[in-house]
């Protein structure tokens, strides 16, 4: 890892030591993601983030990407396919271009530090302020009671940002208020025990969300019981021409760009501008002459022409668990490395050494 | 000399029988187990509130002494991440923790005997607290003592002060303990560690036993201004307190000062005479004797006389603690290295049980 992340020991005393690279006189970031292991992801997982991820590593000098276990178990897993579906998601991260050299790719609970900073950060959260964030409103309601997990992911979350005194964090819109619960808790910390951690901005994905092929008024999701409504990054050719082919759009056989009136029609344009890397308006272009039908197809050519290599580098991956295993065992590694020093300054400052 | 075979078979069969016995029993195929004697394991924490007083030390550590002579395996926790669930001036919290270790050592813990070490520096606790908390459900916690009593004390309880039970859960639990001497107040905390025993074992497969609680017979040391209630560090009054490190002069000053009532003789009656029972109560337990023999001592002495008798006793048993203390803490180096050993051996033992409930999650 850059060995200017690390102050130099003359500079130890004085400034700001909340930045990573303080002493560089260059920009200085460090991005923090996390996604939960839910297997192989689908295209709406992929525009809607992972894509986002791979642009990131090139942009900032620091990047870190966590699978994040622990949050997974805050609902009920079975463990073999929890082992399995981090393993899935090692590979999907990969191969759909993240680099172990550029990103710090790393499976959570394999770094001790995230559960001991969750536990003194919830001793500086007040219990009301969970109670109205979207992961507990949307999630407990599911089942009678929510777990306690459940209701303390925020903070588990604030602690993965802030380990790594993270300066930038991808987030959907639905996950800005759990980002403004790490902002505050960084202030209620810096205050109570000085500066120390910086408050993390938030990086607002500019892509349109990806609806489902059959209901698009609800987001492609995995959890969708119809399984023609979600395409997943290592679904067939066939597959993928089906599935699009079977994608509700409207009566009007003309394409045009309108999310609000043609939720359905518009979908398929997100989808073919974000696969083939063209604007919406390119897009409608290419698309005129077409009746609704014939863009399907162009449609369909576009996805499987993006998504098979990924497909088929996901599945080479998959077939060498060895070399995935020892990925992210570098990876746990270098997170460690940066971890422990900062929980090691927190520990120092709240009195336990 | 060759032994029938049948007895071979009968070895064997002991043998094949040890590996299969549930990993639960801690000590499960060790010399522990072969010799007649039971296997078990105590656990216990103490928050570093700092110097204890005479009501910590005879309800509490006087006992965990007794424990480390009569269990096999024993581990005493400086719990620092449960006392920061209430704010702490991290100056204070530090001095606070080398003070209870030295505490710890001067009432009679043996290093040798029992594992002590502070709570932070393992971080498999962290680990394992949230773990458990993920098979926690939050009505679960509502109504457990600390979180009623404490977050009614100021506007909102922290997520911390919540989640209390579930870090002592995950205490008790990450060493497969058999037993936890508690007090009244904390036996519901211990049903929760109980049941997420049993609810991980049941989802997982065995891996825990169920901890027992191992109740303290002796009477609670009240307070010397109020003696409806307990004797407590954070009594304003700092007559009502006596402090393990005070002075023979002091200790004789709020015994005299105690509250008792208008009768001049010395009887054992908790409901009608709190305060003349608590002196009592005092005085038996430092004494070693029982209520009866220390009733019998105090026979043709006036209140005021027998003050004095349980003053002398008082001072007899507390003055080489005090001493003892103070020594052990005018050497800070000798006790981070107590403790810094006490994390050793705390992390050997955690280390695999959090690698095996990691396993079993799926995490690896």
């Amino acid at each position: 890892m850059s060995a200017w992340l690390m102050a130099s020991p003359g500079a130890r005393a004085e400034g700001n030591m909340r930045w990573p690279c303080q002493m560089e006189a260059r920009p200085c970031s460090r991005v923090f993601s996390g996604i939960q292991p839910t297997g192989v992801p689908h295209l709406g997982n992929y525009l809607g983030a992972l894509e986002n991820w791979v642009a990131l590593q090139n942009q900032h000098p620091s990047v870190l990407y966590s699978i994040v276990d622990l949050h997974s178990i805050t609902q009920p897993q079975d463990p073999t396919r929890l082992r399995s579906n981090v393993m899935d998601m090692a590979a999907s991260l990969l191969a759909c271009g993240v680099d172990p050299e550029r990103a710090v790719l790393f499976q959570q609970s394999q770094v001790s530090e995230h559960a001991e900073l969750s536990w003194i950060l919830g001793c500086l959260t007040s219990m009301p302020r969970l109670r109205h964030l979207p992961q507990w409103k949307m999630k407990s309601k599911l089942k009678n009671e929510g777990s306690v997990g459940l209701y303390t992911y925020p903070v588990l979350q604030a602690a993965d940002i802030l380990l790594y005194k993270s300066t930038h964090v991808p987030v959907g819109e639905d996950q800005v208020q759990h980002l403004e619960l790490a902002q505050d808790l960084a202030r209620i910390f810096n205050n109570r025990y000085g500066d120390l951690f910086p408050e993390p901005r938030a990086l607002l994905s500019s892509t349109q969300k990806v609806k489902s092929l059959r209901d698009p008024s609800a987001k492609m999701s995995k959890s969708d019981p119809q399984t023609m409504a979600t395409i997943t990054i290592t679904d067939s050719a066939d597959d993928i021409a089906l599935k699009i082919r079977r994608a509700v759009t409207d009566f009007t056989s003309e394409v045009t760009f309108d999310p609000q009136t043609r939720p359905g029609v518009s979908n398929l344009v997100t989808i073919h501008a974000a696969v083939a890397q063209i604007t919406v308006e390119a897009a409608v272009q290419q698309a005129r002459g077409l009746d609704t039908g014939g863009y399907k197809k162009l449609v369909s050519d576009a996805v499987v022409q993006r998504l098979t290599p990924i497909g088929q580098e996901l599945q080479r991956l998959r077939s060498d668990p060895a070399h995935l295993q020892e990925v992210l065992l570098q990876g746990t590694r270098r997170a460690r490395e940066l971890a422990a020093p900062v929980l090691r300054e927190v520990q120092q400052r709240v009195g336990f050494c």
